[in-house]
């Protein structure tokens, strides 16, 4: 108990630290067009919460993170599966996904904004983003799974659906937990980026963006706020499912 | 099961290493022991004898007998409990044969423990009850005792003995311990009397 108060004594003491020297800067700077401060986007950010355009925005945004971080995981998860058991597969797909992997998240939002509407382009950026993550990690978890148990599995003619049951998916699940994790938060990196270069309405992404448009600085801020807490909570409820920490990269 | 002029070489580091060379086997109803040195090609048998490897020339012939085996590790799934562990090598679930495979391998108490919640003996007890599950009619048996203290091995030989006699079923273990061999089994074969130009038939 003592050990709880006094680590929550640390995390208000550190997050006090910040917010003064957030107000600090703020007063140094002297311009709230510039750099407001902590107080001024609070009250930003409420003045936020009581419009229903806030909602909406986030709703959709939120929409094309999950449904870009589902499809790909749902994907990445088939694909993984069949490029760890078939090795045709993996070659096939192992330079498409390095080449999707390495092309910077810019170059697909506008290549993917030649083709699709401005507010689906968000949630395919958000898939190709999302899916080499998954399809590597769960590849990995097949090819790394212990080789003797496979052959026991081999050894008694085990159905493949058993197999992925018992043997598989629980060698998979910390390469799947980690990839649901960085899915989640590349996720909303790249829809938020992908909505603001796509014009996609509503969304978060372009409240931002307007707001540096009419110089709106403390909305700019709130609206910043507004997605990292977004984003904490979304990660935290994921936590709370998947039931374990986020394991290394 | 027969087994019959089979030769198996390995490539090393070293170069090519023949492991069985013409080697003849034949076993019947029972516990037939192979002893021998490490490195002579015991797991080699019985992984051919089990179909999971392949000779380099001859045949092993198990008359597409079901097969149970006890790997020379463990080899449990680590995320099911024991009685999952043993519904999965099982044809079709049959909740009924796994209470009965408890019960014969003194698991009972055991069924919905994890692998790493048990001691190494009850792991090897999984393991055997493992092999039994489906109802084999050949039962192959790699150093089943590996890692057990005396007093665990003597119950387990008992156990295995009294199954092997009650089921019907052939059975061939390999081990490097004669004492093992000799309260186990009905035969033993040095494996260096069947490796080269000798043959073993029961």
């Amino acid at each position: 108990m003592k050990k709880a108060h006094g680590r929550a004594a640390v995390v208000i003491s550190a997050a006090l630290f910040w917010l003064i020297l957030w107000e600090c800067v703020s007063l140094s700077v002297g311009s709230e067009l510039i750099f407001p401060g902590p107080v001024r986007t609070l009250a930003a950010l409420i003045g936020l919460l009581g419009t229903s355009e806030f909602y909406t925005s986030v709703g959709w945004t939120m929409l094309r993170v999950f449904g870009g971080v589902f499809l790909s995981v749902g994907l990445g998860i088939v694909f993984g599966i069949l490029s760890g058991f078939y090795e045709p597969v993996r070659t096939i797909l192992a330079p498409a996904v390095s080449t999707v992997r390495s092309l910077p998240v810019v170059s697909v939002i506008i290549l993917l904004n030649l083709w699709l509407k401005s507010g689906v382009v968000p949630l395919a950026v958000t898939f190709f983003v999302c899916f080499p993550i998954t399809w590597t990690n769960v590849t990995e978890g097949i090819l790394s799974t212990d080789p003797l148990l496979v052959e026991m599995a081999d050894l008694y003619r085990v159905p493949a659906g058993r197999r992925l049951r018992d043997l598989y998916f629980p060698a998979l699940r910390p390469y799947l937990n980690a990839s649901l994790m960085n899915a989640v938060g590349m996720g909303w990196k790249s829809t938020v980026t992908a909505e603001v270069l796509a014009a996609a309405r509503p969304s978060a992404g372009m409240n931002l963006y307007y707001a540096k448009l009419y110089l709106n600085t403390p909305e700019l801020f709130a609206w910043t706020v507004a997605l990292i807490l977004c984003s904490m909570i979304v990660e935290k409820i994921l936590r709370l499912i998947i039931g374990k920490e986020r394991p290394a990269i | 099961m027969k087994a019959r002029h089979i030769y198996k070489n390995y490539q090393t580091a070293a170069g090519n290493c023949r492991v069985l060379s013409d080697l003849s086997f034949d076993a019947g109803p029972g516990i037939t022991g192979l002893t021998g040195p490490s490195g002579t090609g015991k797991t080699t048998l019985l992984r051919i004898l089990a179909g999971l490897e392949k000779p380099d020339s001859g045949t092993a012939d198990t008359d597409g007998k079901k097969i149970g085996y006890v790997f020379q590790e463990d080899r449990l799934l680590p995320a099911v409990s024991v009685r999952r562990n043993l519904e999965f090598v099982q044809e079709k679930p049959d909740r009924g044969r796994i209470d009965e495979v408890l019960r014969m391998t003194g698991l009972t108490e055991k069924a919905d423990s994890l692998p790493d919640e048990l001691s190494g003996g009850m792991k090897r007890r999984v393991a055997l009850a493992r092999a039994l599950v489906s109802k084999p009619e050949i039962l192959l048996m790699d150093e089943p005792f590996t890692g057990l203290d005396p007093e665990l091995t003597a119950a387990l030989i008992a156990d295995i003995k009294t199954i092997v006699k009650e089921n019907g079923i052939t059975a061939v273990v390999v081990s490097h311990q004669q004492g093992e061999l000799e309260a186990l089994c009905s035969r033993i074969v040095p494996l260096s009397q069947i490796n080269g130009s000798g043959e073993y038939s029961d």
